[in-house]
């Protein structure tokens, strides 16, 4: 499971970790760790992040396949 | 080292915390059990020992409710149960890791006559050591994942 997460924070006015965390009742090492790519977030906190971006969950995370 | 520090989560502060006490513990039983030259092998347990235990997880819980109480965003969220589970695997798996090692250690020819001699002060303390241990493990391991995350 890929992600946008950081080019969306630039792109929403350069968003830090720490507001995009608060906006979504997570850590910032959460945040940090969804952008590494080691870790997947539950549905519920998927559509946070979407929405804390106003853009669809599929804007934000892709699904790469086997 | 302040901005690392300042950029850690809560549950990474207190598992860092943890190990930091449990580790310390570790040595101070260890040096009690194995090296020490005071009575706690083959009498009652030495002056102040019992105390000094008490001591450590009076820092551990101090530490634990002022990392709780101060400094911002939440206890815990969904990443941090995560690691958590990781840390209780590997926490349960030192614990029956030590229990097979001392049972099959007891049942044995070789250490049997050993074991049985400690006193009751010093199998006291060997429990507490195993239970040091598994803590310490799980510990270990949230903090790795806390550390990983981060690279």
């Amino acid at each position: 499971m890929a992600n946008d997460i950081r080019r969306l924070r630039f792109e929403h006015g350069g968003m830090t970790q720490q507001a995009l965390a608060d906006a979504c009742g997570v850590t910032r090492q959460t945040i940090i760790a969804l952008e590494a790519g080691r870790y997947a977030p539950s549905l519920e906190l998927a559509f946070r992040l979407a929405r804390a971006f106003g853009v669809g969950v599929e804007d934000v995370f892709r699904w790469e396949g086997e | 080292m302040t901005e690392i520090f300042a950029g850690m989560n809560k549950q990474e502060k207190i598992a860092i915390l943890a190990l930091a006490v449990t580790c310390s513990g570790i040595a101070y039983l260890m040096w009690q059990l194995f090296f020490a030259t005071g009575v706690l092998a083959s009498g009652t347990m030495p002056e102040g020992v019992r105390d000094n235990v008490a001591k450590l997880f009076a820092v551990l819980i101090l530490g634990f409710m002022l990392i709780r109480n101060f400094g911002s965003g939440p206890l815990e969220d969904e990443r941090d149960r995560q690691v958590k589970a990781k840390g209780m695997e590997a926490g349960y798996f030192a614990l029956v890791l030590q229990l097979v090692v001392t049972g099959v250690a007891v049942g044995s020819d070789a250490y049997a006559s050993y074991i049985g001699s400690r006193s009751s002060a010093w199998l006291e303390m060997y429990l507490l050591l195993c239970i040091a241990v598994s803590v310490a493990a799980n510990y270990a391991v949230k903090a790795f994942h806390y550390w990983r995350d981060r690279r």
